[in-house]
């Protein structure tokens, strides 16, 4: 039997014989384990053969495909069980193989570079392994199937846990069919780009991670992959260590949660109108940030971001001091190195280094805008100089510039204006002249007037608002379209006023035509000087974060507004000064009272207006606000808050002027006009009066020629006009302030009061319906 | 440099005024007694040049013309600490040192004499002004030099300055109580008549009102003529505050006064101020707390009104100016406005819109006040018409009896006749039917 065994093992060497189910059953089982030690490295034995994988459409899209392995039929039906659960590990091996080998390459990025070493140096343990049950199957006769099969129990468990990973790795990228388009013209484009987010950096993580979730319940797996995921992220955290401690990104495989686009320069910022530097230059890689950072994700934006931003700033971050928050940092992950990521899982240490890091960036930038760069400073300035909030110098500059102001502001000479502020600003005896930030104060000329711009703007608005729900969302969003900030306050009420916004619609868009109407009517009467004049300020980097060149059109607006109420006041008060002092005026005969009474009326009335307005926009809006700003600042933690509180209160302020709302917007722009005309119209009345004085004296009148009579006339009419006018738009405001103050700002109330304390326009209004439907009657 | 006011003080009663109102001044920006400036006084925020300049040693010189016919209140100022602080080429002295009696005719008539150096002092300020706002004269009506020398000046004022402001603080006599001057009605009837023709803003502060206010307010039994100074210099300086302190409103003088004023013609104010503190009196009654409301509400209160009058149940308010100082909050402000429209605290005018106005400024940081707010009215009431004419009922009656015309017989004005008095009194009658008409709704057709 021996001899015949022999034989047969002759035989087969000689390859003679194809079946194993021939040997002898000990032989059988010799040969299954020799061919079985080769298998599990992947490479075929004598009867253990591979069958390529048949392509499928459906693997057809998949990167890799099992290898089956199939062993002679002819074997002893017990061992050929044992082989044929055993066989599995070598397919499993060939497919770890390939992805270590697939996935080191260059363009894989540094996570899979890392998950493929720690999965090669488990490979290694195996292929160890193997070497040491081929040694015991040499040396020692005992050595079994079944032994060999409960040496491999173990591996053969890590090794499917970890196929199953690699599995899923594979596999992701491949759910969303409609992306693969995308994918393969950025790789033609780009062939680095060729690998799919799903499987790079962060989403590597991820994937580890959620397996691990998943796995929770089996404590060697979720060991296995606590290790992987320790391994992998290795570079990961030390990117993101880089990032939260120094603000720099090296991330060559673009793998990491934070991009930079490098297209985004500081130096763009002052005539970008959007807050682009903020935020586009660092934006965060959603599919890439795993999710146990998740929650953390916006803190490492803000804390690299930061620290980018002083950097730009040329400020070196010493040594000293980052050592400090590294040291901090080391201390805090240290003797847990190992498990910071799985820590990271239950909210870990890792938590506490990102916290320290954003804390240290966020009070350092914040000490650089507030300490170093003065930025309450800077804001108190802008406040004097855009808000007027001690406008003896603006006053001071109006009297120096009244003549240039007057020119159409095409032949105003910005360089004459512009000398003539630094000499009010400079003036020692002026509350100015303490301020250091004098100089960043320039005059400019506007090509359009306030209501027609701010009608514009908010006619973009308008046309925003078309384009359906979600987008509206999204424009108030990116927008913080002006006219809805109060929304926001107000959550509740947010769903009312969309509802109302769709029925503005319409007006808004009319309104927008007529601002367009508006604008070519004025071309043909230039604006004066007085009426484009505005005022710019030059804000350097990182200030201009906060003072964007949106902010600073938003001051200019108020500013432009401002200047509106202050020039009608100084008009107005000229007029005055006519009527009271001149002695056209001062003595007129007893049958020219009345029509002098007329005229006293109305320009009190236009006065009263004029300065209750710009009482209501000084002392109830802008002061509250500022001082509101202020204290909030006094308060505030990170840097993105400064900007929100800042923003708000611009759009606050902007609203609560009632800048934001059209209807409004053009009922006042036409009483200010109104008020304007008048006094313009001031020098003419006076010659009317005159003319009006000789006509009283019976001989004169008979030889008084007819312009003289006609330009009485004219007066006469033109006052009738004026008042009508006056009248009608100012009731119209106050019923419209009225409305709003219920529906929208609270505010308008409390200018509601101002302009008609004595309650003359209810009760005038009341009365003239009385007369109304008392004459009806009759 | 811009929109400076020249201060004009004539007479005993101007200059003891115009005395309190500089040193109170000085106080307030931190201005040593000689015009330099005090160490401590580092604040900014405040504008000095309206009232001061600089001369080449930096020292600061208060635009101030001091205009008296004797010599004794104008030898104590510059025998007082505050002897160097003025220019002394301001300080005019009429040559006889005689005075002008009480006698309205008198003071006129140096007025006429002493023209031109007067004039000459007035045009050497006015040159020294980049844009000058205007004149601020402070007298009292019923003696001689302020009320005849104020009123010449009032007159020439208007003539060569015509488009510059002349507002006046006028003390008016205490008519309640018969006078020492018996013919105080003549010099106030004469001055009324050029206050009311040549004056654009006349702050009437009346010295029965004064010194109720001292005794009330500060209980002081018999208060001298330096402690009702020192309320009319509180006064002065707080109307003033806006235009030093610069806030957001009301930086210039014809600002305020053109909406306090709506009909030219009527532009006597009166003043109330809350809460009162002085310097020689510490026995005022404990703190109170001060809100706006408080404030506000007191100053609409009769009693503290600088003026006595008699209010008819039609007197009604023109306008109202309320300066409030301290930290008052916008919001305080806007509740106190509807509070005291709820509660009909004070009527307006039913022919046109009328309102509180509400200026916020700012302490002065230098004097420190026990109280967080404290406010002043300026207010154009219909009701001052009744002091017009408790003037004219006294008037009528000397001018029936011909009484103690005599010495005005001197003066050139009446040497063709008396038909100056009987000028005066219709203007003054005019000005009494104007405001009467004012209470009523139709009165923008008045005159009809």
């Amino acid at each position: 039997m021996s001899s015949k065994s022999h034989l047969d093992v002759d035989k087969y060497k000689q390859g003679e014989f194809q079946k194993v189910g021939t040997l002898s059953l000990k032989l059988q089982e010799s040969s299954i384990i020799e061919d079985l030690l080769f298998t599990m490295m992947g490479i075929e034995g004598k009867f253990i053969s591979a069958t390529r994988p048949i392509v499928t459409a459906q693997s057809q899209d998949a990167d890799y495909v099992h290898m089956e392995f199939k062993v002679d039929e002819s074997l002893d039906p017990s061992l050929r069980d044992l082989v044929s659960r055993i066989l599995p590990l070598a397919s499993i091996y060939l497919s770890l193989e390939a992805f270590v080998e697939l996935h080191s390459m260059f363009e894989y990025g540094f996570v899979n570079h890392a998950l493929c070493a720690a999965i090669r140096n488990l490979l290694k343990e195996y292929l160890i392994l193997i070497a040491q049950l081929e040694t015991q199957f040499r040396s020692s006769p005992d050595f079994t199937l079944q032994k060999l099969w409960y040496y491999i129990q173990p591996t053969m468990q890590t090794l499917s846990s970890l196929d199953v990973l690699v599995g899923v790795i594979r596999d992701a990228g491949k759910k969303e069919p409609p992306n693969e388009d995308d994918v393969d013209i950025e790789a033609l484009l780009n062939p680095r780009v060729g690998i799919p987010q799903e499987r790079k950096g962060g989403s590597i993580l991820a994937i580890i991670a959620g397996g691990m979730f998943n796995m929770s319940g089996d404590p060697v797996t979720k060991k296995l992959y606590g290790f992987l995921l320790n391994k992998a992220s290795v570079p990961y955290i030390s990117m993101l260590e880089l990032w939260i401690h120094k603000g720099e990104i090296l991330d060559p495989y673009e793998e990491f949660m934070i991009m930079e686009s490098s297209k985004v320069k500081k130096e763009s910022i002052k005539e970008d109108f959007s807050d682009a530097y903020w935020e586009q230059r660092y934006t965060i890689r959603d599919k890439y940030v795993p999710p146990f950072l998740v929650p953390l994700k916006t803190k490492i934006l803000l804390a690299g971001k930061y620290l980018n931003v002083i950097r730009e700033c040329g400020i070196h971050l010493t040594n000293e001091q980052n050592s400090a928050t590294e040291k901090q940092a080391s201390n805090v992950s240290g003797h847990t190195e190992r498990n910071d990521v799985l820590a990271a899982l239950s909210g870990g240490n890792l938590v506490e280094t990102i916290d320290a890091a954003y804390q240290y960036a966020n009070k350092k930038l914040l000490d650089l805008l507030l300490k170093d760069k003065q930025l309450i400073g800077r804001l108190r300035s802008m406040k004097r100089y855009f808000f007027l909030d001690q406008s003896d110098y603006f006053t001071h500059f109006l009297d120096l510039a009244s003549t240039e102001l007057k020119r159409p502001w095409k032949e105003v000479s910005l360089t004459k204006l512009q000398s003539l502020m630094d000499l009010v600003l400079r003036n020692p005896s002026s509350v100015t002249v303490n301020d250091v930030f004098k100089e960043d104060l320039k005059v400019d000329m506007s090509h359009l007037g306030l209501v027609d711009q701010l009608l514009r703007i908010i006619s973009i608005n308008g046309e925003e608002q078309g384009h359906g729900q979600d987008e509206r969302r999204e424009s108030r969003g990116s927008i913080r379209s002006k006219a809805r900030t109060h929304s926001r306050a107000s959550s509740g009420g947010a769903q009312n006023q969309l509802g109302s916004y769709d029925s503005w619609q319409d007006e808004l868009a009319a309104s927008a035509m007529e601002g367009v109407m508006a604008t070519s009517t004025a071309q043909g009467k230039p604006l004066s000087g007085i009426d484009s004049l505005t005022l710019d300020y030059s804000v350097k980097f990182p200030l201009s974060l906060v003072i964007s060149r949106k902010a600073l059109t938003k001051y200019q607006l108020l500013f432009r507004h401002l200047l509106y109420l202050k020039h009608g006041e100084q008009v107005l008060c000229s007029t005055w000064i006519e009527h009271a002092k001149s002695p056209v005026w001062k003595n007129v005969s007893p049958e020219l009272k009345q029509w002098r009474g007329r005229i006293y009326g109305l320009r009190s009335r236009m006065l009263t207006f004029v300065q209750q307005f710009a009482y209501y926009v000084c002392s109830e809006v802008l002061e509250p606000n500022w001082n509101n700003l202020a204290s909030k600042l006094a308060k505030v933690s990170t840097v993105d808050q400064v900007l929100q509180i800042h923003s708000d209160f611009l759009d606050t302020c902007l609203n609560q002027c009632m800048l934001t709302n059209s209807k409004l917007l053009r009922i006042y722009s036409k009483l200010m006009s109104t008020c304007i005309k008048f006094t313009n119209y001031t020098d003419r009345f006076t010659r009317a009066l005159t003319a009006m004085e000789t006509q009283l004296d019976d001989e004169a009148s008979a030889m008084a020629p007819g312009s003289q009579i006609q330009q009485i006339q004219q007066a006469i009419r033109r006052l009738s006009e004026f008042e009508n006018g006056f009248t009608y738009h100012l009731k119209l405001l106050i019923d419209a302030l009225n409305l709003y103050s219920a529906t929208e700002t609270v505010q308008f109330l409390c200018l509601v009061v101002r302009l008609d304390y004595n309650l003359f326009y209810a009760n005038q209004s009341s009365e003239s319906l009385n007369l109304a439907s008392s004459a009806q009657l009759q | 440099m811009p929109r400076e006011i020249i201060t004009i003080q004539a007479g005993q009663c101007g200059n003891q005024i115009g005395q309190e109102f500089w040193g109170q001044l000085c106080a307030e920006h931190g201005i040593s007694r000689d015009g330099t400036l005090e160490d401590f006084a580092t604040e900014t925020g405040d504008r000095k040049d309206v009232f001061f300049y600089q001369a080449d040693d930096e020292h600061y010189i208060p635009r101030a013309i001091l205009l008296d016919l004797e010599p004794r209140v104008i030898n104590t100022i510059t025998t007082s600490a505050y002897a160097n602080l003025f220019n002394p080429e301001n300080i005019f002295l009429s040559k006889d040192g005689g005075g002008a009696g009480n006698n309205w005719s008198l003071g006129y008539g140096a007025g006429e004499r002493e023209a031109e150096e007067i004039l000459e002092k007035l045009d050497r300020e006015a040159d020294g002004s980049d844009s000058l706002e205007g004149f601020m004269l402070l007298h009292s009506i019923a003696g001689g030099t302020g009320s005849g020398l104020g009123s010449f000046l009032l007159e020439r004022l208007n003539d060569r300055y015509p488009k510059k402001l002349i507002q006046t603080y006028s003390v008016f006599p205490n008519n309640e109580e018969m006078s020492d001057v018996v013919v105080q009605p003549y010099n106030s009837m004469l001055s009324l008549k050029r206050l009311t023709q040549n004056a654009d803003c006349v702050v009437v502060l009346d010295n029965a009102a004064l010194t109720r206010i001292a005794c009330d307010r500060l209980h002081i039994p018999n208060p001298t003529f330096a402690q009702t100074n020192q309320l009319v210099s509180t006064v002065m300086s707080a109307s003033t505050t806006t235009l030093r302190y610069p806030g957001y409103m009301n930086n210039d003088l014809v600002g305020m006064i053109a909406s306090l004023i709506p009909t030219p013609k009527c532009h006597f104010l009166q003043t109330s101020y809350t809460p009162f503190t002085s310097d020689g009196v510490d026995h005022t009654k404990s703190v109170r707390k001060t809100t706006v409301l408080d404030v506000m509400r007191r100053l609409l209160q009769p009693k503290n009104r600088m003026v006595s009058t008699t209010p008819s149940k039609k007197s009604c308010y023109v306008s109202i100016l309320n300066i409030i100082q301290g930290e008052a909050d916008p919001t305080d402000v806007h509740k106190s406005l509807l509070r005291i429209r709820e509660r009909r605290l004070a009527s307006f005018i039913p022919w046109g819109p009328a309102s509180i106005q509400v200026a916020l400024t700012k302490k002065s940081p230098y004097v420190q006040t026990p109280h967080r707010v404290s406010g002043l009215m300026l207010a154009n009431h219909t009701s001052i018409a009744s002091l017009f004419q408790r003037t004219c009922d006294q008037f009528d009656k000397l001018r029936k009896r011909n009484a103690f015309l005599e010495p005005y017989r001197q003066g050139s004005l009446f040497q063709g006749g008396l038909e100056e008095f009987d000028e005066s009194r219709d203007v003054v009658q005019d000005l009494i039917n104007e405001y009467e008409a004012c209470e009523n709704p139709d009165y923008v057709n008045y005159g009809q």
